[in-house]
């Protein structure tokens, strides 16, 4: 392993051309990671841009992206491979009637043309380097976070019918996690570990103008001073970085150009913000006024 | 070092990066990270391989490979700045300097939940200070046995607050694991998949399973913050934190003269926000306690959003009420008519010993031949027997 302070800042800027403002922390980590071959976790709240990252990471490095989405309930099946079942009973009703041997479509309804690839064997199977994001694995069944320390560990699977499939390039593992629950200390060893938290009023500013160049100066400063402002709230849902995009966008749509002077646009465009009722219940003009000063006070000082 | 002097001056530099490196280890073990020997390999091998380039640089690798968790994350930084910018600073540490005492002593009660103090406070950064290689198993079993009033150490105190978070992750574990097993119970629903696949010619193409619908385990805190429990009410209102946002369908309300309902705010992650919001709702706790009116207001009130028939509910009190215990024999047979189960846990209960137990509160003697169980919680061996009062079974 070569760590290089060039190739991290190599990293930081070519994160940034694909779209994602990532400090030096994030870049060392995920540099690391694949000169380590260690999988990554990306702890953080909801909208903070985990999943953005494995995103920005892949067309980066021009990996292919195999994503698995987790759920309670998923099992292997799901995730790894499944038997096509209907392909292979009517396989069998095909050659009822021919003199093929039994032995011979048994063999060939066990074959690999008869898999279901689910994300997890696509990725050991790929042809090439590829990115595997496991996203919201807190969602996921304790089982399945055991299952998914043996394929980390070895990076090969065992299917009875046909046999051992190992890896044939590595793939660059990034799971993330909203820490609905807590995972396993097992899991979390084996990882590289980094807490993805809100972003700094610079680093959101930059993601502002990164992906609405059209927004005029002020108001990106603007939007970004009263989304840290409302950070502060007390908000059951605190706003991650896609709903200020969502927001700003939004206020771009209303042409709006100074946030002083649009309070009723404000108000009419909050639920891209506010995502729960208590949240919505608490806005009113004064409340929105207070935050409004607030954060101009915060950005004069 | 004197016996490195006529080491070439490269392999003294590493020599001196490795041991700082073990004193780092060290120190970070000391806070609690867990640190395998493959951690240790990959940390040597980013400094070997450039991370040392800038402290930012060696920061953010050993961050990334040492952390595993948000508090360490967050802890992390505080550590390598003792560590590595001030290294005699873990060899000379000044336990009792008035300002560590003083910290020490307003460290206590429900204060405790400004976690970001806490932390600060109970940071090690004296490796003498704790004990890396001695005192296993009795030790551990002492400190498993103390009493929660007599701890006073915020190291210990948040030594205790790892194991109770762990408890209650370790209960969610466990049920998760048996409801999970009873939903897996499903078998061939012969009978809807012969009907489905008639368009078949009865080939069974698409196949149909029964499952065994379980509910969902069901938990509602009642826990008690009056005067008489100040020793336990920390601990237990961080058990209720750990339990509701294990569990979805769990809810918790305080009382002491009056009831107010906490739910939302042990449910939210930032701790920060959640000692606001406790402070906001805190006026009145650590007073008497009134537990009939409490229970009553609960019946009449909430009962009936936040009790089902497959709840259990939880009862965290010493039992002292200025009441009269009929009344409080009312309300907690309203309430067992109304849930599966009713729990009182009660701390003073682990305080008696032999030959003469504690002498129970009147009102709770009147209520004991009505609960479903009634057991005691006052330390961290008491805490971990407490989980045959949540099955759900």
């Amino acid at each position: 392993m070569v760590f290089r302070v060039s190739e991290v800042n190599q990293l930081v800027s070519g994160l940034a051309a694909c779209g994602y403002i990532a400090g030096n922390d994030l870049a060392t980590t995920l540099h690391l990671a694949q000169k380590l071959e260690r999988p990554v976790l990306l702890e953080g709240d909801a909208g903070v841009g985990k999943t953005a990252i494995a995103l920005a990471l892949a067309q980066y490095r021009d990996f292919e992206l195999i994503r698995l989405q987790c759920y309670e309930g998923l099992d292997s099946s799901m995730a790894l491979y499944e038997w096509n079942y209907q392909r292979q009973l009517m396989t069998i009703r095909l050659h009822e009637q021919s003199d093929k041997a039994s032995s011979a479509v048994e063999e060939k309804i066990f074959s690999e043309e008869f898999l279901l690839k689910r994300p997890l064997l696509q990725a050991i199977l790929s042809e090439q380097q590829s990115v595997l994001l496991i996203d919201e694995l807190d969602r996921a069944d304790d089982e399945f976070e055991a299952f998914l320390l043996e394929l980390l560990a070895e990076f090969q699977i065992t299917i009875p019918e046909i046999g051992t499939i190992k890896a044939k390039h590595k793939p660059l593992v990034v799971l993330t996690s909203n820490a609905t629950r807590d995972l396993s200390d097992a899991l979390r060893r084996r990882c590289l570990y980094h807490f993805v938290d809100y972003p700094s009023r610079e680093k959101e500013l930059q993601i502002l103008l990164k992906h609405l160049p059209l927004l005029p100066d002020d108001l990106s400063k603007s939007i970004v001073g009263f989304i840290q402002n409302l950070r502060q709230q007390n908000l059951k849902k605190t706003p991650g970085i896609a709903e200020t995009l969502d927001w700003a966008s939004a206020l771009l749509q209303m042409q709006v150009t100074d946030l002083r002077e649009s309070l009723p646009e404000i108000e009419s465009t909050l639920s891209c913000v506010l995502k729960t009722r208590s949240d919505r219940e608490q806005v009113n003009k004064a409340w929105i006024n207070k935050v409004l000063e607030e954060s101009t006070n915060r950005v004069t000082e | 070092m004197a016996d490195n002097a006529d080491m070439p001056h490269e392999l003294r530099a590493d020599t001196l990066i490795a041991s700082r490196l073990f004193r780092f280890i060290n120190l970070l073990r000391a806070n609690g990270f867990d640190l395998s020997a493959n951690d240790i390999k990959a940390a040597h091998l980013a400094i070997s391989d450039g991370a040392l380039s800038s402290e930012d640089h060696l920061q953010n690798s050993l961050r990334s490979i040492f952390c595993q968790s948000k508090s360490q994350w967050q802890a992390f930084p505080i550590l390598f700045r003792i560590s590595w910018r001030n290294p005699q600073t873990d060899e000379h540490v000044d336990t009792d300097s008035p300002a560590s005492s003083q910290r020490e002593s307003t460290a206590t009660g429900l204060s405790y939940f400004s976690e970001s103090l806490a932390l600060e406070q109970t940071l090690t950064t004296n490796q003498d200070t704790v004990d890396l290689y001695s005192g296993g198993a009795s030790d551990a079993r002492t400190f498993s046995e103390r009493d929660f009033r007599f701890v006073f150490n915020p190291h210990d105190m948040r030594h205790i607050e790892r194991i109770v978070d762990d408890i209650a992750r370790r209960m969610q574990k466990r049920l998760r694991r048996r409801a999970r097993q009873d939903r897996n119970r499903g078998h061939l629903d012969l009978r809807k998949t012969a009907r489905t696949n008639l368009r078949h010619n009865g080939w069974p193409f698409d196949l149909y399973y029964r499952r065994k619908q379980k509910s969902p385990v069901r938990f509602l805190l009642l826990l008690d913050v009056s005067q008489s429990m100040e020793v336990y009410s920390y601990l237990f209102l961080r058990f209720a934190r750990g339990l509701l946002q294990a569990f979805k369908d769990t809810d918790a309300y305080a009382f002491h003269t009056d009831l107010i309902h906490i739910g939302d705010e042990l449910r939210d992650k930032s701790t920060h926000r959640l000692e606001a919001r406790l402070k906001n709702l805190s006026s009145g706790w650590l007073g008497g306690t009134r537990i009939a009116v409490s229970l009553k207001n609960f019946n009449q009130q909430h009962a009936k959003q936040s009790v089902q028939k497959d709840t259990i509910i939880v009862i965290f009190s010493d039992g002292y009420d200025s009441g009269d215990p009929d009344d409080l024999v009312t309300e907690v047979l309203q309430l067992k008519s109304i849930s599966r189960r009713v729990v009182w846990v009660n701390p003073l209960l682990g305080r008696g010993t032999n030959p003469e137990p504690l002498p129970i509160e009147k009102s709770l003697f009147a209520v004991l031949p009505h609960l479903d169980l009634y057991t005691s919680a006052h330390n961290i061996n008491s805490l971990k027997n407490l989980e045959p009062a949540f099955r759900y079974r």
